[in-house]
């Protein structure tokens, strides 16, 4: 993801070390609310208008993500292990089991994802390990080779990533109170960006910034190296469960938060949004992309990130100051 | 009075409103005494003729009339059913002491015969007195003994109950290496007893309700007091009280009617034969639901892992536990998963087998007509008809099956050209990995849940599977039983409970009960009192 030099490791290190500061602002943000969503936080405040756009806006990116996710795990589906089989199999297999679970709610995420967390961590870093027959540290070198625009740049890249935590203002009033110290925010961003930098270092250190540059799907290309005693020679299917559970749980999160959201901003039932939304999303993301170059520029710094500095930074700061105006008239009042 | 009820009945089936006692009235045992159209009359001529109308054709009630031994005699008439009783009862304890008299009791005044017998001359522990047909036609279906008595308004009870009934056995549904043998019998009072033995505590409550309008099972609700969750017992009594049916035979009628989800595959209720697993878990806080007529007794609540755990896990060493878990754990990926594997590997990801192997799958697979998935399901199929087969034919027969099986459908099909040697080894491995999970309800769970999976393999290979899987688990994560998460020490992630799970900590180690089930009183014993050598305690 992002740009392909070896100092793409630092670029990671850089978005965790920002995506970590943005979590704590958000979070900071969130424990204002007292465990409501923000649209109702701001309509129980009296401006009703901004908590409008604010919802709406925070509506659309998560469906967006949801579909952009859709599409994204379809097409490596496509690419590396089904080439013959349509793009709309994974999309509807995945589609249905999110709008399954998310029938069934929040609670039943939080537990699967619980079930598959642990598995998913051990297998990403089981493959990166189990590649790594030899540290070629000179992979590495020379370091920071074209001045620190690039990094700058691939950190940008990576930090939008990160700007998935905003879910969380869809999320707040299913949070458990002991939890409303909000340190799990910045904590899951360490985590995540942990794995992040861990998964670049294996891929650098694996391939090479020069190969890695060409491949799609560089961390594909690395399972392929993995040969264990000249018997266990292919663990790609091994990749396509991890990425199938790390894509699983994704896409149910935010198609459940896409849910709740839209149910309580249009006041529908639940049951009517699952499959309305289901359906949307299967649609729009094979409609939208033509192929998955168009999908791929679309994360790239320009777009994407541009549209999350107004998610991550504008957003929250226009709450901030929302909540300044509104909040502290009712406090004092 | 009973006949032209009867007959009216007959019409009505109790739904006419001038009827003042019906069947359901009888079958429910409820007692109308506002009419009081059934309280026994003072006369025996006229309760004779009563109860004889209420047993009308039935051959298996004993009518017995005989005279109290005093100098004036008494005319008494006992009912019963005959082979519900202890005979020994009957003609020793009852009909000898009050018919041998010999005028030993000369004086009887007419008021007070009922309370001399009751009090001065039948031997008998358990004695009631009532007055109304409706429950004296219960008791007596229960195997009580009805005594009427001329000229008083009150009938006794005697409560002299002993029938036929097989002994003791060793559980054939679990059976263990090391553990004691006794298993459960068809008789809840053996059942409750073989627990009780086994928890010496007042505050094991048992409580006993009927159920079914015709069957009038006994039901024995089990527990500890304070360690079971009173949520949970009164949950199980309120959904043991909404039951309302005709009939209770077993236990699984009673499982079906109180679980909490019926549209699974999964068993959300862990019945057991042993008494020592049922004890077990009334010690951790579960409820045991014994019911009359089955030697099945219900556990509650229960998770999934509750059902790969057998009950010599904790009579063995527990490093040994922690191996055999372990290998169930296999048992229950190939179970579920290996037919479907090999469905997908063949048919889309040849690419993943290592090349050595690959030439000879695909050399064995020369020549077969069918696709893999077609093999498998053959194959797999045959496999359940067998198994089903060699359950319900009838014993001397039994050894046929396995010839056929063996011979004819293994090594001939190979023979023939129809299905690979891989497939047959395939199978046979499944069924082998099925039925080492210890729980049938569980395995024939996960034995169903294959087929579906292999279906899914055969369209879309190991993204198939995966698929299957996942709806599988966001079905397991919703699923709970009595309140419980079925797959608990895993989500919600419970770490003190991770004792007993895969590992089976040593029993010095597990000093609480699970977390979930009984944290009403949490400790079982002090904290960490390993064993040591004696030379240890001496320098302490």
């Amino acid at each position: 993801v992002g740009d392909r030099s070896q100092d793409v490791w630092i670029a990671a290190i850089l978005a965790t070390l920002l995506g970590v500061l943005n979590a704590l602002f958000l979070s900071k943000i969130m424990s204002l609310f007292s465990g409501q969503t923000v649209c109702s936080y701001f309509t129980g405040l009296g401006s009703k208008f901004f908590a409008r756009i604010i919802g709406m806006i925070i509506i659309v990116f998560v469906v967006s993500v949801t579909i952009l996710s859709l599409r994204d795990f379809a097409d490596l589906m496509v690419a590396a292990f089904f080439p013959e089989t349509p793009l709309l199999v994974f999309i509807v297999g995945l589609a249905l089991l999110a709008a399954w679970s998310a029938w069934h709610g929040i609670e039943v995420i939080a537990r699967m994802t619980q079930f598959l967390l642990p598995l998913t961590v051990v297998g990403v870093l089981a493959v990166g390990l189990l590649s790594m027959t030899d540290i070629n540290l000179k992979n590495f070198l020379p370091l920071i080779e074209d001045g620190y625009t690039p990094i700058i740049r691939g950190a940008f890249t990576h930090w939008a990533f990160f700007g998935d935590v905003v879910i969380w203002f869809l999320l707040l009033p299913f949070l458990n109170k002991s939890a409303r110290g909000y340190t799990f925010i910045p904590l899951s961003i360490v985590i995540s960006g942990g794995l992040l930098v861990a998964v670049v270092f294996f891929i650098i250190n694996g391939l090479g910034a020069g190969i890695s540059a060409y491949r799609t799907y560089p961390y594909l290309s690395l399972v392929d190296k993995i040969s264990i005693s000249g018997f266990f020679d292919n663990a790609k299917p091994f990749f396509l469960i991890v990425w199938i559970f790390t894509n699983f749980m994704k896409i149910n999160l935010f198609f459940y938060a896409a849910t709740s959201g839209i149910s309580e901003y249009f006041r529908i039932k639940s049951t009517i949004v699952i499959p309305v939304l289901a359906g949307g999303a299967v649609v729009l993301s094979v409609v939208l992309f033509d192929s998955y170059i168009s999908l791929k520029t679309l994360f790239g710094p320009e777009y994407y990130a541009s549209v999350l500095v107004i998610i991550q930074i504008i957003l929250p700061v226009a709450m901030l100051v929302g909540w300044f105006i509104k909040g502290r008239s009712v406090r004092t009042s | 009075m009973f006949n032209v009820l009867r007959k009216k009945l007959k019409k009505a089936l109790g739904k006419n409103k001038n009827m003042k006692v019906s069947h359901e009235k009888f079958d429910q045992g409820e007692s109308d005494s506002q009419t009081e159209k059934h309280i026994i009359a003072s006369s025996l001529r006229k309760n004779k003729k009563t109860i004889q109308a209420i047993f009308n054709n039935c051959a298996d009630v004993k009518f017995r009339e005989f005279e109290l031994g005093t100098v004036p005699p008494v005319k008494l008439m006992i009912v019963y059913i005959d082979g519900l009783v202890s005979t020994a009862d009957i003609h020793i304890s009852t009909l000898d002491k009050l018919m041998l008299l010999n005028g030993l009791m000369e004086e009887v005044s007419a008021n007070n015969t009922l309370h001399l017998i009751k009090n001065k001359l039948l031997p008998i522990g358990q004695i009631t007195e009532d007055n109304d047909f409706v429950s004296i036609t219960g008791k007596i279906l229960a195997g009580d003994t009805a005594l009427f008595i001329d000229g008083e308004k009150k009938a006794l009870v005697l409560g002299a109950r002993g029938w036929e009934s097989r002994a003791i056995a060793e559980a054939e549904s679990e059976p263990v290496v090391r553990g004691p043998r006794d298993g459960f019998t068809e008789k809840m009072l053996t059942n409750i007893i073989l627990i009780r033995r086994r928890i010496k505590t007042s505050r094991l409550k048992i409580e006993t309700i009927k159920i079914g309008v015709l069957t009038k099972t006994d039901i024995g609700i089990l527990y500890i007091d304070g360690i079971a969750n009173d949520k949970v017992v009164e949950e199980v009594r309120f959904r043991l009280k909404r039951i309302d049916t005709d009939a209770i035979l077993e236990s699984g009628y009673i499982e079906e009617f109180i679980q909490d989800e019926w549209l699974s595959p999964f068993p959300q209720v862990l019945s057991t034969e042993r008494p020592d697993r049922a004890a077990a878990h009334l010690v951790e806080g579960h409820v045991v639901i014994v019911v009359d007529t089955t030697p099945f007794v219900l556990i509650v609540p229960v998770t999934f892992f509750h059902f790969l755990t057998a009950a010599e896990d904790y009579y063995s060493r527990n490093f040994i536990t922690m191996a055999v878990r372990l290998l169930r754990l296999v048992a229950i990926n190939i179970a579920l998963l290996l037919p479907s594997v090999y469905i997908a590997v063949i048919t889309f990801h040849q690419e993943m087998i290592p090349t050595a192997l690959m030439i000879n799958v695909a050399g064995a697979r020369e020549g077969i007509p069918f696709p893999a998935f077609v093999e498998a399901f053959i194959m797999e199929t045959t496999f359940e008809l067998l198994r089903e087969a060699g359950v319900r034919l009838p014993r001397p027969v039994g050894q046929a099956i396995s010839i056929v099986g063996a011979l004819v459908i293994g090594q001939s099909a190979v023979a023939a050209g129809l299905v690979s040697p891989a497939m047959v080894i395939i199978v046979a491995l499944t069924a082998i990995a099925s039925f080492a999970i210890p729980n049938y309800s569980g395995a024939i769970a996960l034995r169903l849940l294959r087929f579906p999976l292999m279906i899914l393999a055969a369209m879309l290979g190991l993204f198939g599977i995966m698929v299957g899987l996942l709806a599988l688990l966001i079905h397991l994560c919703a699923l709970r039983s009595f309140g419980v998460p079925y797959i608990a020490p895993i989500a919600p992630f419970v770490m003190s409970d991770l004792k007993d799970f895969i590992f089976r900590f040593p029993v010095w180690a597990m000093f609480t009960r699970p977390r979930l089930i009984g944290y009403k009183e949490p400790q079982r014993q002090e904290y960490m009192k390993e064993p040591k050598p004696p030379e240890d305690k001496e320098k302490q």
